[in-house]
């Protein structure tokens, strides 16, 4: 699982270079979450216009990411697509994170 | 092991039948073989969002539990179209589903502390929130199970490489 991460405006965005969190990724993701995310105080974006598809797997993993920050740490979410939406939808987990249509407009929401 | 599937019937009529064997990997290569034949012949992009999430949560619930993450099983898979949509029919040789019926798949509360969210739970749910009905039945040593989703009305916009579904376009 190919996570970049960067710091925009003093906030960590993690870029998933995969089309797809399922089954076979869940736990590269959440663990690679878990590396990049370490250490990392207040607010991070992860950034998921690259990823096409997630099962209800990869739908846990993203949650399991949540869990693992630390009480400080936030977990925002950016760029869903079309079917990332409808399982965000379908699961009422649309409720549950703060998403964004871009990076930019999540970087330009205060918190 | 053949880690491919085999590729959907081209032809215009259905039904398009995929074999493939238990493998997490597979099912990502079977919802492409899928998506793509669905794409081709017209079918709304709501629907093959439905079919992909659907199919990959059924595919994922029979390497697990019915052949308990054992590869090389086979699994069967068929679409087809009828008068209220399309229907999707999964036939494996794995465990029977415990008792012998499917999962209730309910909405559970997230209205909690972020320790206490959910980590699963979620496929069943949204099967359950896709499918117009819903049958399982065990026969023969082999689990069938047969849903429909219902028809949706949006046209397809095919996943060629460089087009982007968020707007800004």
């Amino acid at each position: 699982m190919d996570l970049r991460s960067e710091i925009r405006n003093g906030v960590l965005v993690v870029s998933v270079q995969d089309g797809r969190i399922d089954a076979a990724r869940a736990i590269r993701f959440k663990d690679g979450m878990r590396e990049l995310t370490a250490g990392v105080k207040g607010r991070i974006i992860l950034d998921l216009a690259e990823v096409e598809f997630i099962d209800s797997s990869g739908l846990g993993a993203i949650v399991a990411a949540m869990k693992q920050l630390d009480p400080a740490q936030t977990l925002d979410l950016a760029c869903l697509t079309p079917t990332v939406e409808k399982v965000f939808r379908l699961t009422r987990m649309d409720k549950v994170f703060a998403i964004h249509d871009s990076v930019d407009s999540a970087l330009a929401t205060s918190r | 092991m053949n880690r491919r599937p085999a590729s959907p019937e081209p032809a215009d009529s259905t039904p398009f039948r995929l074999h493939i064997e238990s493998d997490p990997y597979a099912v990502g290569e079977a919802l492409s073989a899928l998506a793509d034949s669905l794409c081709r012949s017209g079918a709304s992009a709501a629907l093959i969002q439905s079919v992909e999430i659907v199919v990959a949560e059924v595919l994922n619930n029979i390497m697990e539990h019915a052949y308990r993450n054992l590869p090389g099983h086979p699994i069967d898979i068929e679409l087809s179209r009828n008068a209220d949509g399309w229907r999707l029919r999964f036939t494996d040789r794995g465990r029977p589903m415990p008792g012998e019926i499917l999962p209730e798949g309910r909405h559970q509360d997230l209205d909690v502390c972020r320790a206490h969210l959910p980590e699963g739970g979620f496929g069943w749910m949204m099967i359950r929130e896709l499918a117009g009905s819903l049958h399982y039945r065990r026969e023969g040593g082999r689990n069938l199970l047969e849903l429909v989703l219902p028809s949706a009305e949006s046209p397809c916009r095919c996943r060629t490489p460089g087009i982007r579904f968020e707007d800004g376009g």
